[in-house]
């Protein structure tokens, strides 16, 4: 009698989770545990129990490559297809654009810097089960970077502003901003790298930073940027999670946590509520075809999702809403038009074109801001009397930067909303300027950190940034004819206007860009 | 010339020695320092303006080589009707400090240290 070799057993997903982390975790017994994992102690957060740490997406390798692979399968098709149907020529203008250049300049950077951070927390947490949800995140977040960028490649071949994101990511005076939010959070420990980035951005803030792009893509018939949204989406789904799992986890450990947690709250909240002026101009000003205003928006996804339903549930473990979201909140009448402003003047030294907004897309900004826009309406008319008087307006000049959020200042006091505000610190006998209260609040509890900051004004009047004239630095930014400037006129019209067979097309494709991008001095 | 700290230092907590330097220390600009000069109350500038001057510099010499150039760019500013048509301060925080400019009064004068904010307002 024989008998029949036993099939291998096969392990139900569960347990092949729990065989790849938990089995993949050890005590050691040869080397301490602060000696394998150096960095989870410095902050100040005590963790009892890393078993703690709940994991509901029980993903394995397999499961996941697989899946991935599936999404990346139908996005290259979709690139595919739009490439070689010219689909750039159904966009609704040229000028949408606008919003895919910072795009790639300010956010696929900081895919790249995200997946390096969460190698590292793949590497330095101590329990299986958040090292294995940071691994898969810091793959996701490669597979955005590289994503983001094939996505837009395609625009490059047509269009400005996109050959040399990288470098500029690293140079130019807007993007310092980003920049600098996120080399912040890379620089700190890992737990405040989890409520930085895992929970305040990802979770706190995602659908406010990236919601409008994505939408803002699909209503100016952007078909790749929509399909590299709904790929990531899923990832972002169990990055939310993630952070959400971070805080709790932190809350529950240990009391003494609650304090640190609360500052990180505070301070994050309020540096990448500040990153988003960015999407905030974008959302209200460099969109064809609009979708949403920035007030909606933040009133759908901030005020109704966070402060009701989120603060709420945190709220039992001592934690209150962030300092500073009544000005935030108090913003939202004013944080595009003031942002949309300082670009529109600065953009002869940027790697996108600005222009006055159009009568009927102004009626539609009064629509949406009765009580605030038309005083901005004012200074677009001003600006259109300098026009038709031969000179689009840039500023010659260097403006005020916020020491923290690196942002020319401005904004304006939440108490008489059409004056900027100014607030400094001295600190061993320097003074620090900052655009309001809270940038001022981070700096005066970390101000040896943000003393460190790389502002570009203030490099440039070094000398640090090729040389003392603007061309000098323009240069150095690595921005050709055509990156910047006025978009009446720019390159990307005029070719724009020729690709469409439109009779307002004239040939002359460098002149006008050229100007744009010589007109500040 | 020392300003008095606002601000204590903080206990720092880091995996090392972390004590990094100010990148826009006086020192870095010679004997030059930056200066914002606000106005206040007037949106089509979108921002105060930074620029490196020598705190010797004369208000008479900063009015017409600094000052005029720039705020020139606001079809609304008439720089015939002199300096006198504002009043000037020192900006600390949401304060504001009068200073009384005349052509031989230099920066240093006034009291604009490093990084200091000198504002302006339709007199
Ligand atoms: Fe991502
Ligand atoms: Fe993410
Ligand atoms: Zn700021």
């Amino acid at each position: 009698m024989t008998i029949a070799p036993k099939a291998p057993r096969k392990l139900s997903m569960k347990d092949r989770y729990s065989a790849l982390t938990r089995d993949l975790d050890w005590e050691p017994s040869y080397v301490s545990k602060e000696q394998i994992y150096p960095l989870t102690t410095f902050e100040g957060i005590t963790i009892h129990d890393w078993s703690k740490w709940e994991d509901p997406f029980r993903l394995t390798v397999d499961a996941y490559t697989k899946y991935q692979a599936e999404k990346d399968k139908r996005l290259y098709a979709v690139l595919d297809g739009f490439a070689q149907s010219q689909g750039h020529l159904s966009l609704t203008d040229a000028s949408y654009l606008n919003a895919m250049k910072l795009f790639i300049q300010g956010i696929a950077p900081n895919e790249y810097n995200a997946h390096r951070n969460f190698a590292m927390l793949a590497r330095h947490l101590e329990g299986g089960g958040p090292r294995f949800a940071a691994l898969c995140q810091c793959l996701d977040e490669m597979r955005h970077a590289q994503t983001e960028i094939h996505t837009l490649s395609n625009y490059n071949k047509y269009y400005g502003g996109f050959h040399n994101f990288s470098q500029q990511h690293d140079r130019v005076w807007y993007l310092s901003v980003p920049k600098s939010f996120f080399e912040d959070a890379l620089s700190a420990g890992p737990f405040e790298w989890l409520i930085a980035i895992g929970f305040s951005f990802e979770y706190l803030l995602t659908n406010l930073l990236f919601v409008p792009f994505m939408s803002g893509a699909s209503f100016n018939g952007d078909l790749p940027t929509m399909t590299f949204g709904f790929s990531a989406q899923s990832d972002e789904s169990r990055h939310m999670t993630l952070g959400l799992e971070a805080i709790k986890f932190l809350l529950e450990q240990d009391e003494k946590n609650v304090p640190i947690v609360q500052y990180w709250l505070d301070k994050w909240f309020w540096r990448g509520y500040r990153l988003l002026a960015l999407v905030a101009q974008m959302l209200d000003y460099m969109l064809p075809r609009e979708f949403m205003s920035w007030k909606e928006a933040f009133e759908l996804y901030f005020e109704e999702q966070m402060m009701k339903g989120l603060f709420e549930d945190l709220a039992y473990y001592g934690i209150r809403p962030p300092l500073h979201v009544d000005k935030a909140i108090q913003e939202k009448e004013h944080v595009s038009h003031q942002a949309y402003w300082i670009l529109y003047q600065f953009s002869h030294a940027a790697a996108f074109t600005t222009s006055v907004p159009t009568a009927q897309h102004m009626d539609w900004l009064e629509e949406q801001y009765p009580e605030t826009f038309p005083t901005y309406r004012k200074l677009w008319e001003k600006e259109q009397r300098n026009i038709d008087n031969g000179g689009r307006h840039f500023i010659r000049g260097l403006p005020q930067l916020c020491q923290v959020c690196q942002i020319p200042m401005g904004f304006t006091e939440a108490d008489d909303p059409f004056v900027q505000a100014q607030r400094e610190s001295i600190f061993e006998g320097e003074r620090y300027n900052f655009c309001s209260d809270g940038c001022q609040y981070i700096f005066e509890h970390e101000p040896v950190k943000f003393r460190r900051a790389w502002l570009p004004v203030h490099q440039i009047y070094q000398g640090n940034c090729g040389g003392p004239t603007l061309p000098d630095v323009l240069n150095w930014y690595g921005l050709e004819p055509g990156d910047g400037g006025e978009y009446l006129g720019s390159i990307d019209h005029q070719n724009w206007l020729k690709w469409h067979g439109d009779p307002a097309h004239v040939e002359n494709d460098h002149a006008p860009a050229a100007a744009g991008a010589e007109g500040g001095q | 010339m020392t300003l008095q700290d606002t601000i204590a230092r903080p206990e720092i907590k880091s995996i090392g020695e972390y004590n990094p330097a100010s990148r826009s220390a006086q020192e870095l600009y010679g004997d030059d320092i930056l200066m914002h000069v606000w106005w206040k109350g007037n949106p089509w500038f979108v921002a105060a303006a930074t620029f490196r001057v020598s705190p010797q510099m004369t208000f008479a010499d900063f009015w017409t080589g600094v000052f005029v150039p720039y705020h020139e760019e606001d079809p609304d500013f008439d720089a015939g009707k002199g300096w006198e048509q504002f009043d000037w301060f020192l900006a600390v925080n949401r304060d504001a400090v009068p200073v009384g400019v005349s052509s031989e009064t230099t920066l240093a004068d006034l009291g604009v240290t490093h990084k200091a904010v000198l504002g302006f307002t339709a007199a």
